[in-house]
């Protein structure tokens, strides 16, 4: 016997390829689903399905939406002076709950990890070079995880955007080194936004 | 701090097993392959969290049983518990009763410091021991130095990763690289800082000590021999080295730069100890390191340290064995493993448990 069944297994490696499951938890996950009712596995799946097909990324920053733009840029009131480079929409969303910051955003998708196969390249740099260039944008903030991808990222940001002759600034670490933006509070958010220094 | 009373259960050859220590430590007496090493070793473990022997928590337990457990009551600056457990494949660390997420947490509790035949490698062995040898003194000295050296530790591996794949064709480019580098000088030159900032304290203790055991008076130099150049400063050096170095980087795929190429150079009379000195000479200026490592953190801590002595003496004569038991009972803690009882007993006035 290979496996107990084709089609269990099939669930299984599709859950595998998920970030941060492996194959334990995948078969954790796979007998949970098979267990649970029709009504609640059918629901998880359509919702997967309907997210899938009406959710987008920003064609501007890259954040999540329903529409082409999202509604960050589609806001008239924000300052497109100012522009916050972050790794995830999960980082700019935590900002946005913190609400004090009222400038534009641009989501890189990402850090860089050679170790994980993930250059330049692989993240929307070339975009933000592209809207720096416009020459609206005045101070850059970086806004990259305080950890050694995301300083490194932040380094890389620095330099290249450098030319462009805007005021590069990266967030303070009041931060705890280590920890995520987006399990960061609202105060300590916003402290390390007062906080931030010229690269 | 010092050890007050140990709990061993299933552990190495001690099914059950209660023993208290003086403040001042104890001579642990024994033939071979009684247990005197496994004793220091369920110290060293509940310090620094791992053996010094390997690195596999299955060969501590017992030939037999399931579990190991050791349990150890500190006193000192304060009390404190410590408690090591493992079974099943998991270990547990646990401080006063509450589990601890990050071995950061347990590192710098308690300074100690293992003094052992293998310490001759210090000397004879690649520069990478000698690096260790500061990083674990540095470790236990300033919490931040050790975070930053794990953190250069990565930003090394992804710095080198990039130039690995050039190097092996799979890219054909190296961009992202200066993120890379400008995080790698960041680092790497705060902890190059912190080496160099207790060289001088650090080779004037050695060297005390050295001239202490050696009774020609010969002197012992330890010095800090840095991957590059120093320029106007430590951070501009590395940059430009790192430059310089771009074409060799790419044609090795790595990162041949920085504090983990550094390296200590150690001299006896202003010759280079590896080559010059006799096997001796070589053991003594091995243990006048390890006890001028001890001292140091004795000072800078404020904090007295134990010393675990697992035959390191055993190699040299009478004279200097005397002299190096005196040092050691006047830095802290000592536990001294040793067969040649006779002699030693004469020695120290340490209490003695026969193993
Ligand atoms: N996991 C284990 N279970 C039982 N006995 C062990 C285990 N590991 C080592 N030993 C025993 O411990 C003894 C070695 O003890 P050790 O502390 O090295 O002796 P010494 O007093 O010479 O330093 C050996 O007899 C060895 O068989
Ligand atoms: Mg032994
Ligand atoms: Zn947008």
């Amino acid at each position: 016997m290979k496996y107990l069944s084709r089609k269990h297994e099939k669930l299984v490696e599709s859950l595998r390829k998920l970030p941060g499951i492996g194959r334990k938890t995948a078969l954790r996950l796979a007998f949970y689903l098979l267990k649970e009712s029709k009504d609640e596995v059918f629901e998880l799946a359509q919702a997967i399905r309907e997210a899938k097909e009406g959710v987008k990324f920003c064609s501007i920053c890259g954040n999540i939406t329903e529409e082409d733009i999202c509604e960050v840029c589609n806001d008239s009131s924000r300052d497109r002076t100012t522009l916050c480079v972050v790794e995830e929409p999960m980082d700019l969303y935590s900002l946005e709950k913190a609400d004090f910051y009222k400038g534009v955003y641009h989501v890189l998708g990402g850090a860089l990890s050679p170790l994980d196969g993930i250059g330049p390249e692989h993240l929307r740099i070339d975009k933000l070079i592209e809207r720096v260039k416009k020459g609206e944008i005045q101070e850059v903030i970086v806004a990259t995880n305080p950890d050694t991808e995301g300083e490194a990222t932040a380094l890389y940001i620095s330099k290249i955007l450098k030319p462009c002759n805007v005021r590069i600034t990266r967030i303070a670490t009041g931060i705890p080194m280590g920890s995520n933006i987006d399990y960061a509070d609202g105060i300590t958010l916003s402290k390390s936004f007062k906080s931030r220094g010229e690269m | 701090m010092y050890i007050e009373e140990i709990v061993l259960e299933n552990f190495r050859n001690y099914n059950e097993k209660n023993l208290t220590f003086d403040k001042a430590g104890s001579f642990l007496c024994g033939m071979n392959g009684c247990g005197k090493t496994n004793l220091l070793e369920s110290i060293y473990i509940l310090v620094y969290g791992k053996s010094f022997k390997t690195i596999n928590p299955e060969e501590l337990v017992m030939h037999s049983k399931e579990f190991f457990r050791i349990k150890g009551f500190f006193n000192g600056t304060h009390k404190k518990k410590i408690e090591f457990r493992f079974s099943h494949g998991k270990k547990k660390i646990l401080i006063n009763d509450v589990e601890i997420t990050n071995m950061k947490e347990l590192i710098g509790n308690v300074a100690l410091i293992l003094l052992s035949l293998n310490d001759i490698n210090l000397i004879t062995g690649e520069p990478a021991m000698r690096r260790r040898f500061l990083d674990s003194l540095l470790s236990l000295l300033f919490p931040d130095y050790l975070s930053d050296l794990l953190d250069y530790r990565r930003v090394l591996r992804q710095r080198n990763k990039v130039l690995y794949l050039r190097k092996i064709g799979r890219r054909d480019d190296i961009s992202g690289i200066d993120g890379w580098t400008d995080e790698l000088v960041q680092i790497g030159s705060r902890i190059i800082k912190r080496r160099l900032s207790i060289m001088k304290d650090l080779n004037e203790c050695a060297s005390f000590y050295y001239t202490l055991f050696s009774p020609q008076k010969d002197r012992l130099s330890v010095e800090y021999a840095l991957s590059f150049q120093l320029n106007e400063s430590i951070k501009e050096g590395f940059y430009e080295s790192i430059n310089k170095r771009r074409e060799e980087e790419l044609e090795k795929g790595m990162t041949l730069t920085g504090p983990h190429r550094d390296e200590l150079s150690i001299t006896i009379n202003e010759l280079p100890i590896r080559k010059y000195a006799s096997e001796g000479e070589q053991r003594t200026c091995a243990i006048s390191l390890k006890i001028a490592q001890a001292s140091f953190l004795k000072s800078k801590r404020n904090d007295s340290p134990i010393l675990l002595i697992d035959e390191a003496v055993a190699e040299l004569d009478k004279v200097r064995t005397e002299k190096v038991l005196n040092s050691v009972t006047t830095i802290g803690q000592c536990f001294v493993a040793t067969t040649n009882c006779e002699m030693l007993n004469t020695m120290t006035t340490l209490k003695t448990i026969d193993i």
